[in-house]
This record gives C-alpha cells, sequence and structure tokens, in this order.
C-alpha cells in the first residue's frame, strides 16, 4: 500500500533479488549460505555485479584466505575500507581484476603495495583517483616490480612518467601489458621507449590513444620485431595512424605466434597490405580469432587472402562494417573454402549479405553458432540455414 | 517480441513438463513456465523445446527446480497485486538458488 501511496507501480521482486536479499542479510554468517564450489563463485561474483549488488558487504562473501585469483566486474560500490579488506584477507593473491574501480583511492594501492607480495597480474579499469606519483611509488615498490602482467584503462591520471616508472621496474618481465583509453599519456616520446623495454610480451593490447599519431608504423614494427616471436594476443583497436606497413613489415615477419589480432577501425588498411601479408604467410600456422571490424576500405581480395590462410583455424570473426565486402566474396567461398571451427561472426552492416549468403556461410562453417547480421536489411527469416545456427539482428526479429 | 505475441490461447492452456538432472519432472502450465525469460524463448522458436513442451535442465537438481517453479506460480499469481505475501527461500539454498535463477531469468 505504501507503494500506492507513493504512485510507484508495484512490482514482484524477482527470484534472484529475493535471493540476493538473503545474501546480504545473512553475509555476517556465510556458512548458513550452503557449501559452494570456487567455480560456482566466480559466478555468484558476476550475477551480483550484473544486478548492480557487489558492494562493501556482499564483497566480503568471496574474501578467502586461500584465494589465487579475484575478480570483480562491478567494484563502484565497493568503498575505500572495504577494498583494503582485499589485500588484509588475500595476502596470497596473485592474479587481481577490478573493473569499474572508480573508488580504488591512493591509500588503497599504496597497501596493496605492502601487501600483496604474491600479485603478478592486476588488471584495472576506471582507477581515476590514483595519481601520477602514487603510481610510481606502487611500481617502485616490492610488489610492483614482480608485475608480469599489467593493464589498465579509463583513466587520465596515468601519464608519460607513471609508464617509465613501470617499464624501469618490469619491463623485460611483463607479459602482458594494456594500455587502453589512458588521455594522460599525450607524448609520442613515452610510447616510443616501450620498445626498448619489452621482450617477453604474450599479450599486447594498446588501444584508442589520446591521439593516432601517437602510435605509428615504426613504433609497431620495432615492438613486434623484438617481441613477435612470443605474442599471442595484438589488440590494436583505433590506433588509426598504422597502416599497411604494420602487417607487411611488422606482423609477417616476426608474428609467428599469434592467434588473436584485433584492428578495428583501422582505416588506413588495403587489399594490398592484407594481400602481401596473408599470400603464403607460412610462419604463421593461422589466426582463431579475428576482428577487422570497421576497417573500411578492405574489399573481397584482400579479405580472400586473409580467409585463404587461417581457414581451417579461424574461431571467432568480425567483420562488421567492412562495408566494400560483396556477394561476389561468399559466392567464391562456398566454392573454395571451409571453415571447421569458425562458431561466431558478425558481419553487421555488411550491406550485400542476403539470404543466400546466410545459407552459404551456414554450409561452409558447420560449427558456426552465432551469425550477427545487424543492418542487413536483405536478410529475411526465408534463408535456408542449419537448424542449430542462431541468426542475430534481422529486421524482422526486432519487431 | 512477435513470436511470443503468436502464442494462442490454446498454446496456454498446455502443460509443459521440466525435467531436473536427477530425473523428477515437474509438469506447469506453460502460461506459469512464460514467467521464466529462459523458458519463454525456449518454448517459443523453432527449437526442439517449443514442439514437445519438455525441457530438460543439465545441470537442475530438483529441489532447486522445485523452488523455481514454486517461484513462477507465485509471480504468476501474485503479478500487478500489491500486498502479497513474502515468497520464502530458506537461507541455506540462497546461493545456490541465485545461480540458477540467474540461467533461468526469474
Amino acid at each position: 500500500s505504501a507503494a500506492l501511496l507513493n504512485k510507484e507501480e508495484f512490482k514482484i521482486p524477482s527470484l534472484q533479488d529475493i535471493c540476493i536479499k538473503i545474501i546480504t542479510d545473512n553475509i555476517e554468517a556465510v556458512d548458513l549460505l550452503g557449501e559452494i564450489g570456487v567455480i560456482n563463485m566466480k559466478k555468484i561474483s558476476r550475477i551480483l555485479s550484473k544486478n548492480r549488488s557487489l558492494n562493501s558487504k556482499t564483497m566480503s562473501l568471496f574474501l578467502d584466505r586461500s584465494l589465487k585469483e579475484l575478480e570483480f566486474w562491478d567494484c563502484s560500490h565497493i568503498d575505500r575500507d572495504a577494498l583494503n579488506q582485499i589485500a588484509s584477507f588475500c595476502s596470497d593473491i596473485e592474479k587481481l581484476n577490478l573493473n569499474m574501480c572508480g573508488q580504488l583511492h591512493n591509500e588503497n594501492l599504496q597497501y596493496f603495495g605492502t601487501k600483496l607480495h604474491k600479485l603478478q597480474h592486476l588488471t584495472l579499469n576506471g582507477p581515476f583517483l590514483i595519481s601520477d606519483v602514487m603510481w610510481q611509488d606502487f611500481f617502485d615498490s616490492e610488489v610492483g616490480k614482480n608485475l608480469k602482467g599489467f593493464n589498465i584503462r579509463n583513466t587520465h591520471r596515468f601519464t608519460g612518467d607513471s609508464l617509465i616508472a613501470l617499464l624501469d621496474n618490469c619491463g623485460p618481465n611483463l607479459e602482458a601489458l594494456t594500455l587502453s583509453k589512458l588521455d594522460g599519456l599525450t607524448n609520442k616520446a613515452h610510447y616510443d621507449i616501450l620498445a626498448h623495454y619489452l621482450q617477453n610480451l604474450k599479450h599486447l593490447e594498446i588501444s584508442y590513444p589520446n591521439k593516432e599519431e601517437l602510435i605509428d608504423d615504426d613504433l609497431m614494427v620495432n615492438i613486434l620485431a623484438t617481441n613477435g616471436g612470443t605474442l599471442e594476443t595484438l589488440i590494436l583497436d583505433g590506433c588509426s595512424d598504422l597502416t599497411d606497413q604494420l602487417l607487411i613489415s611488422g606482423i609477417k615477419p616476426f608474428c609467428t605466434a599469434l592467434s588473436k589480432l584485433s584492428l578495428a577501425k583501422l582505416d588506413q588498411l588495403t587489399d594490398s597490405g592484407l594481400t602481401q601479408t596473408f599470400t603464403n604467410w607460412t610462419i604463421n600456422g593461422g589466426l582463431m580469432d579475428v576482428n577487422f571490424s570497421r576497417c573500411l576500405h578492405l574489399t573481397d581480395d584482400g579479405m580472400f587472402a586473409f580467409l585463404e590462410h587461417s581457414s581451417q583455424t579461424i574461431v571467432e570473426l568480425n567483420l562488421n562494417s567492412v562495408k566494400e565486402l560483396s556477394k561476389g566474396l561468399f559466392t567464391k567461398l562456398s566454392r573454395k573454402l571451409y571453415f571447421p571451427l569458425l562458431t561466431t561472426l558478425d558481419i553487421g552492416f555488411v550491406r550485400s549479405v542476403d539470404d543466400s549468403v546466410l545459407s552459404i556461410l551456414s554450409r561452409v562453417a558447420p560449427k558456426l553458432k552465432i551469425l550477427e547480421v545487424y543492418g542487413d536489411n536483405k536478410c529475411t527469416p526465408k534463408a535456408l540455414v542449419r537448424d542449430d545456427l542462431r541468426i542475430i539482428g534481422r529486421e524482422i526479429d526486432s519487431i | 517480441m512477435s513470436d511470443t505475441e503468436e502464442i494462442t490461447q490454446d498454446e496456454q492452456n498446455q502443460v509443459v513438463t521440466l525435467i531436473s538432472k536427477d530425473g523428477f519432472q515437474f509438469q506447469l502450465p506453460k502460461e506459469v513456465a512464460l514467467v521464466s525469460g529462459t523458458l519463454k524463448s525456449m518454448l517459443s522458436t523453432s527449437f526442439k523445446e517449443s514442439a514437445t513442451n519438455r525441457i530438460i535442465l543439465h545441470d537442475m537438481e530438483a529441489v532447486l527446480l522445485e523452488k523455481v517453479v514454486e517461484y513462477c506460480f507465485y509471480n504468476w499469481k501474485y503479478e500487478g497485486q500489491v500486498d502479497v505475501p513474502d515468497f520464502d527461500v530458506p537461507t541455506e539454498m540462497a546461493l545456490e538458488l541465485l545461480v540458477v535463477s540467474d540461467f533461468l531469468e526469474v
């Protein structure tokens, strides 16, 4: 009745809300909530994040002395004191991943730097309260020196000096590095020193730099020349200053172990670059996960060269908005290529795609499960495709 | 969604059978089963489930599934009303039930 007075519509709480309330109310007596394995704990942490219910209170459910890995998808409701509890309760942690951690304060990171002696991989998204000086102190600390993986996104306070401190302390040991959307890095010289330090990378992401000219072909070729042999993942989304030279002089000669490549929004890539790279690229056995979305100038010839090279290995492929691809490419595929492992494909906004293309894809990729076709207005429910292939985004579906 | 609007009155009277991991069967009117988002999409597509109205839930134990079915009836009965009684969940079931209800979208 209170709801009526407030003129709110009364809604029955979902079963998830009911469960979360019980969990929150009983958080002090975790034993009462029943036994549940480590895998399910991870799942529960994700479900709580999804319901925006991960907070300083529910968080304590996951703090266990024996924990080696901790991942919180949404830390926006976890306050400063609670964040310190992570380090005091789980001092053996090796991998820590905090998403949306806008509440992470300088003193939290300082505390982590004195406590988490086994920490090897740190992933932070949105730590915008951490100051430039604090970053330097952290990398100089006993904990910071040990890092093998450092992934950071979405903060303007991570500057050139922070990056130098990171590289000075851990550069040659780094196996994983992500620098994404860091608007405090505005000096090209700071990016250029990356090539001098990095030697052992398996995972590298440099994406959406402050200005496109910060990341150029020379820099990437230099990095790939020393790390190409070990590098498995390369993500350069939004580094739109990069050209065909990245492919021809960097990726082709050096990247023997590469399996995931993401080059979204690299609008200077051309067919000639792709053809030269992927034709007779024998030192690499094939890529598994590739993203060419919004590479607007690629057309049939370059794409065919790539697909021919990786057809046996490709599992995930994103060609969203590669708008010049024509129907001819797909008919050629149906005669010449077969994709035994391809599972998900996004060909949204490739407007030449119609029902006959869908049935070709259904046939040449027998394991294909999810096919996204947003914006392809020639696709209808009449397409003849396998029963177990889910097609998402047809206009008719959303009405 | 166009698919769901096509469910006719006749179909609403149908009975859906849910089968738990340990082999227990739960029968409920289709209308009640549609409370669950996941079951709703399984029952309103070209999948096998919508023809047979039998859904096997491979990793769901009977105690949990029973509670979910109970909730579906509760939600179906009281939807849109005010002053409804609380839905009772045993404390020791809360964590596991949360995982299951996330999967079934209830």
